[in-house]
């Protein structure tokens, strides 16, 4: 996705009509897509997720990138939510089972900070969901309108580049 | 509202068929890009592989020209390689495992030369190697003596600038500060008393009461206690004992340290008033330093990495050494394999030009290599070896066994008839090229838990130098002429210490020599300075380190002695109830123990 892209679907996703539950699901997913470190099986099932869901992708891409940024910080949380989670007794017979499957190791469930960032992601989405959601609501509710009449939007969605791609992208 | 996508199902179908057919297709570039990234990582030097092709199904891998460059030399391979042909397992692959029951390297070759470097940009020197480098190859100071620029001698030493006279502090400190940390032991000789006493009348007890069978068996079990405590006891005091042998040895090794560093700072002081100098030492680690830190640093790197990805994973919760790293945590059942295994590997090369342009065939094998030893419950192994009949000769053999949570190496290499001609040593200023000479050498380097020890000792024999000095008078006459008449010399290289605390020595006759030859050069009144200096750092550090080292031993009398006595005491203890336990003892003592 180029950067004009992301710059379009920023603008639809608050600006246009599109349902802000899905825009909020796009939002939470993102962070938590975000958050968990990638180049592992959860990164592809993350997007799958995009695909077979109904929710706004350009905002899932942006909210992704802001919050692998926010991943390094929550790097040593983290790691210890993890390896709490892989040392606690209890759940060893599950680990085990699953580290013997095929395919699943591939998901680097047994990784400290893997594991703690999809728990942290899972944790944050209903709070993130909720709270981005209102937050949305509010915004067209009362700024939408404002927003829409400044100069450097009606600029920014006059551009004939953004038309073009626009009508492009409606066909 | 509906928030699946069904539309989306054939369009993710293609894309994930897509995905993998180019995965297939590229999987090979994929491996080789990966293979190079992380031997990079490892190697903390450029990897170059020339191609690889893999056959799943078959479970083979192949590489073709593999070089890895020497992070210390840039531009030497470390060791590069023709072909490698690795089998591996698809089963495992599947579970993210990478398991090598066999592997195959030919055309090994060591220290080959490079065209280009093989450093990596923004590549940093470990902490071992600078502590080698450090240690071994001390910045270089310019030895030219200028007569002009001889300034005065100190009249007075000033002892804050004196790091040997810190050291002798830091190390009076600790030694003051140990009755107090060992005040909360300090009962503990008490204790044992009481209780020693206590168990002697219980086991005196017992020469009297009844002779029946349950008499006879409650004072078998009476003893079968006394025997338990007594060994509780001298399992206390050996822990006392060896606790305090560990903070004793804390405050000798600040007084060793301090003893190299009143060298140091007598060499600095000679050179703050402009005199060389000389001392045999620093020759020594000047000429032959700057080989033997890249030698040192190279083999304490390796080993420092085998070591940290072989150690122990489960249990333990280490801190990822890189962000977003983490630590992979293993659940393997009983009898599966760990995250990586490298059950054997044989390799075959040579290395070039040893014997009159003659190439020294090498083979060897590595076997158990593994990220998880005590689920493999093997030690790792390394054997290398190769010998020309009448020529140069080598073998090395090492095992690593992190198999028990305190992990034990042995390291042992010999070399025999290898030729020294062509090799360099010292720098611009003071230096020479070796145009004859074979050396042997022999090493050994152990650790036990963390602690390492070993040393490397290597004669060099039929040596002709040819001076290489950017000196000038009679100190390039002196230096030259030394150098000239060096025929033989040795070399010792000590290692000792835990890793974050090593300690590295370097020896040689070579640095005596050439000190020896180039002290003509100079005036009987230079001599007569240095002497002055070094009589005034020598009486400053003596009324220091004399008080210092009768004073921690005697307080290591003070306080080991009673430790000492009672295990003696509790041993005696302990047979005496062994022999009324076993009825081994003199006749009589039974008779009176089972009347």
């Amino acid at each position: 996705m180029n950067p004009l892209a992301i710059l379009r679907s920023l603008l639809l996703s608050l600006q246009g009509d599109e349902d802000p539950r899905h825009v909020a699901a796009g939002f939470a997913l993102g962070a938590a897509w975000g958050l968990v470190p990638k180049g592992n099986l959860f990164s592809v099932l993350f997007i799958l997720f995009f695909f077979f869901f109904r929710v706004d992708k350009g905002m899932a891409m942006l909210s992704a990138l802001f919050f692998t940024a926010v991943g390094y910080l929550l790097d040593a949380p983290a790691h210890a939510i993890g390896s709490s989670l892989l040392h606690a007794g209890a759940l060893a017979p599950l680990w085990t089972w699953l580290y013997g499957l095929p395919i699943v190791p591939w998901t680097r469930f047994n990784n400290t900070v893997v594991l703690g960032s999809l728990v942290l992601g899972l944790l944050f989405f209903t709070p993130l969901y909720f709270g981005f959601q209102s937050v949305l609501l509010y915004y067209r509710a009362n700024y939408k309108e404002q927003v829409s009449r400044l100069p450097f939007m009606k600029a920014m969605m006059g551009l004939r580049i953004v038309t073009l791609y626009l009508s492009w992208t409606k066909r | 509202m509906n928030w699946l996508k069904k539309g989306n199902l054939a369009a993710v179908a293609v894309i994930l068929t897509l995905g993998t057919l180019l995965s297939f297709l590229f999987l090979d570039s994929l491996l080789r890009w990966a293979l190079v990234r992380g031997g990079q990582a490892a190697a903390g030097a450029r990897v170059e592989i020339g191609s690889v092709r893999t056959r799943l199904l078959e479970g083979r891998l192949l590489l073709r020209h593999v070089a890895v460059a020497d992070r210390s030399e840039p531009m030497k391979n470390l060791l590069e390689f023709e072909d490698a042909e690795l089998s591996f397992l698809p089963s495992a692959a599947l579970r993210g495992k990478i398991v090598i029951p066999e592997a195959t390297l030919t055309g090994l070759r060591l220290g080959t030369p490079r065209s280009r470097s093989g450093a990596l940009p923004r590549a940093k020197p470990s902490k071992l190697e600078l502590l080698a480098r450090e240690q071994l190859a001390p910045v270089q100071k310019a030895l030219q003596s200028q007569a002009g620029d001889l300034k005065a001698l100190p009249k007075e030493l000033d002892v804050k600038k004196l790091d040997s006279l810190r050291s002798l502090d830091d190390a009076k400190a600790r030694l003051q500060g140990l009755p107090e940390r060992y005040k909360a032991q300090a009962e503990l000789p008490k204790k044992i008393e009481r209780e020693l006493k206590e168990i002697q009348a219980g086991l005196q007890s017992l020469q009297g009461g009844g002779g029946s069978p349950a008499d006879i068996a409650g004072k078998v079990r009476a003893v079968q206690t006394a025997q338990q405590r007594l060994k509780a006891l001298q399992a206390e005091v050996s822990q006392a004992k060896n606790d305090l042998a560990a903070q004793f040895e804390d405050v000798n090794a600040g007084l060793r340290k301090a003893q190299d560093l009143k060298n140091k700072d007598l060499n600095g002081l000679l050179a703050e008033a402009g005199l060389p100098t000389l001392d045999a030492d620093s020759l020594t680690k000047r000429l032959l330093g700057p080989a033997a830190s890249k030698k040192v640093s190279n083999a304490l790197y390796w080993l420092s990495w085998a070591r940290r990805h072989s150690a122990e994973k489960k249990g333990a919760q280490p801190k990822p050494e890189q962000r977003r790293r983490g630590v992979d945590v293993e659940f393997p059942r009983p009898g599966a394999y760990p995250e990586f295994l490298l059950e054997h590997a044989a390799f075959t090369g040579s290395l070039s030009g040893l014997a009159g342009g003659k190439d020294l065939s090498i083979s060897g094998s590595l076997t158990g290599v593994t990220s998880n030893p005590p689920l493999y419950g093997k030690p790792a192994r390394l054997e290398l070896g190769g010998a020309i009949a009448g020529g140069p000769s080598f073998t090395l053999k090492g095992q690593l066994d992190s198999t028990k949570p305190q992990a034990q190496a042995a390291i042992t290499f010999t070399a025999a008839g290898l030729p020294l001609a062509g090799a360099t040593l010292g720098d611009g200023e003071l230096g020479a090229q070796v145009q004859a000479g074979t050396a042997k050498a022999s090493g050994q380097l152990k650790l036990d838990g963390e602690r390492w020890v070993g040393e490397v000792l290597a004669t060099a024999e039929g040596v002709s130098l040819e001076p290489k000095l950017g000196l000038s008078g009679d100190m390039a006459r002196y230096a030259g002429s030394a150098l000239k008449g060096v025929k033989r010399f040795g070399v010792r290289v000590g290692i000792e210490g835990a890793e974050d605390d090593l300690r590295l020595s370097l020896s040689s006759d070579l640095g005596q020599t050439l000190a020896s030859g180039l002290k003509g050069a100079f005036s009987a009144a230079f001599a007569g300075q240095r002497k002055q200096l070094e009589d005034k750092l020598d009486a400053l550090y003596a009324d220091k380190a004399g008080p210092l080292s009768s004073q921690s031993d005697g307080l290591r009398k003070q306080l080991m002695g009673p430790l000492d006595a009672q295990q003696g005491a509790l041993q005696d203890a302990l047979k005496k109830a062994a022999s009324k336990s076993t009825g081994g003892s003199p006749l009589d003592q039974l008779k009176g123990l089972f009347r």
